[in-house]
C-alpha cells in the first residue's frame, strides 16, 4: 500500500532532508508533496488525498499550530494525522499541540530512526483506524525494512 | 551577559544539533581565543534569530564558510562544488534555527517564549573585532575552524 506525504517547512533544506529520510524509512510512497507554509498546505489538502502531513511550527504566514487549527475544523480533512517536527521542545509546547489533535511530535535535531518508527506508527493506527470504520480486519499497513 | 548555567544550555545545544543532524562535533569555548588563532575566512555565513517573551535575546552566528559547505554537503547529500548560496543560506538558516530552539527549550521548559524566523546573508570581511560592540562575542571550536556568535539581550528581531 502507497501512502502520499505532504511535508510542510519553509527551509527546502529541511524538506529535502525528512524527503531523503521519509524514502530510506522503507514506507511505500505514492506521492510525495512539499509546501512552505500551513497555508499551502492547506490548499494541498483541499486538492488531493493525503495520508500523512509532517509540518514543522514556526513558519511565515502561516504556522504549524494554526494550520492544525484549521484541519481540525474542517470535517474532511479532520482525519489526516499531523505530525510535528519542530525545534521548539519545550514541554509545554508538545502539551499544546498533542492536545489540538496532533499524531505525533518529533523534536529537531532527529535521528532518522526516529522519523521512520513515528511514520510506521502512526500510518498503522490511521489504517486500522480506517479498517474499523470500514469493519475489514485490519493487518499491518506498513511492515518495512529501512535503509539507514 | 549570558549566564554560566546558559551558556552551559547554549553548549549542549549546539553540541545535540552538529552531533545528531551534521556530525560534526563543537563545543563552547571558556573564553576567546588568543588573536594568533582567529585563521579568519573570506566568507562567513551571518545567521541571526531572535526569542521573545519572558526572556529575551538575540544570537547571531558567523559561520566559516568551509563549516557551512560541509554541513550543507552532507546534509543535503551533494557534492560541495554544487551547492548553491541559496542552499548555503538554507541550510545554516535552519541550523541556527535548531541551535536556537534546543536552547530555548532547555532555559524556558515552560514555552513562555516565541522563536522568531531566522535570517541568513554571505558575510564579506568578517572580524571579531568589527562585531563586539553588537553584544557579547562567544566562540565555538569545530573541524573548520572557529564559529563566532553574538549574543544580544538590547537588540531583539522578532516577527511582527
Amino acid at each position: 500500500m502507497a501512502f502520499n506525504i505532504l511535508v510542510v517547512d519553509d527551509s527546502e533544506t529541511m524538506r529535502a532532508v525528512i524527503k531523503k529520510t521519509v524514502l530510506m524509512s522503507g514506507v511505500q510512497i505514492g506521492e510525495f508533496c512539499e509546501a512552505c507554509n500551513g497555508k499551502v498546505a492547506l490548499q494541498i489538502l483541499e486538492d488531493m488525498w493525503i495520508d500523512v502531513v509532517l509540518t514543522d511550527i514556526n513558519m511565515p504566514e502561516m504556522g504549524g499550530v494554526d494550520f492544525l487549527r484549521e484541519v481540525k475544523k474542517n470535517d474532511v480533512l479532520r482525519n489526516i494525522p499531523v505530525i510535528f517536527i519542530s525545534t521548539e521542545s519545550s514541554q509545554l509546547r508538545m502539551e499544546e499541540v498533542m492536545s489540538l489533535g496532533a499524531a505525533a511530535y518529533v523534536k529537531k535535531p532527529f535521528m532518522p530512526e526516529k522519523i521512520r518508527e513515528v511514520l510506521l506508527d502512526v500510518l498503522n493506527k490511521a489504517y486500522a483506524t480506517r479498517m474499523a470504520v470500514e469493519g475489514t480486519g485490519a493487518t499491518p499497513a506498513v511492515e518495512c525494512e529501512a535503509d539507514f | 551577559m549570558m549566564s554560566e548555567i546558559e551558556k552551559t544550555q547554549l553548549n549542549a545545544a549546539a553540541v545535540e544539533v552538529f552531533g545528531t543532524m551534521y556530525y560534526t562535533p563543537v563545543e563552547l569555548l571558556p573564553g576567546l581565543p588568543g588573536q594568533d588563532s582567529w585563521h579568519l575566512e573570506n566568507q562567513y555565513v551571518k545567521t541571526s534569530i531572535g526569542y521573545s517573551g519572558p526572556l529575551r535575546a538575540n544570537m547571531c552566528f558567523y559561520f566559516p564558510r568551509s563549516l557551512a559547505v560541509s554541513i550543507a554537503g552532507g546534509f543535503l547529500g551533494i557534492e560541495e562544488e554544487a551547492i548553491s548560496d541559496t542552499q548555503l543560506l538554507d541550510t545554516m538558516r535552519e541550523a541556527a534555527n535548531m541551535i536556537v530552539g534546543n536552547f530555548l527549550g532547555r532555559i524556558d521548559s515552560a514555552g513562555a517564549c516565541t522563536l522568531a524566523i531566522p535570517a541568513a546573508e554571505i558575510n564579506q570581511g568578517f572580524s571579531p573585532e568589527s562585531v563586539q560592540q553588537d553584544g557579547e562575542l562567544m566562540t565555538f571550536i569545530s573541524d573548520f575552524g572557529f564559529l563566532w556568535m553574538i549574543y544580544n539581550t538590547d537588540l531583539v528581531m522578532v516577527d511582527e
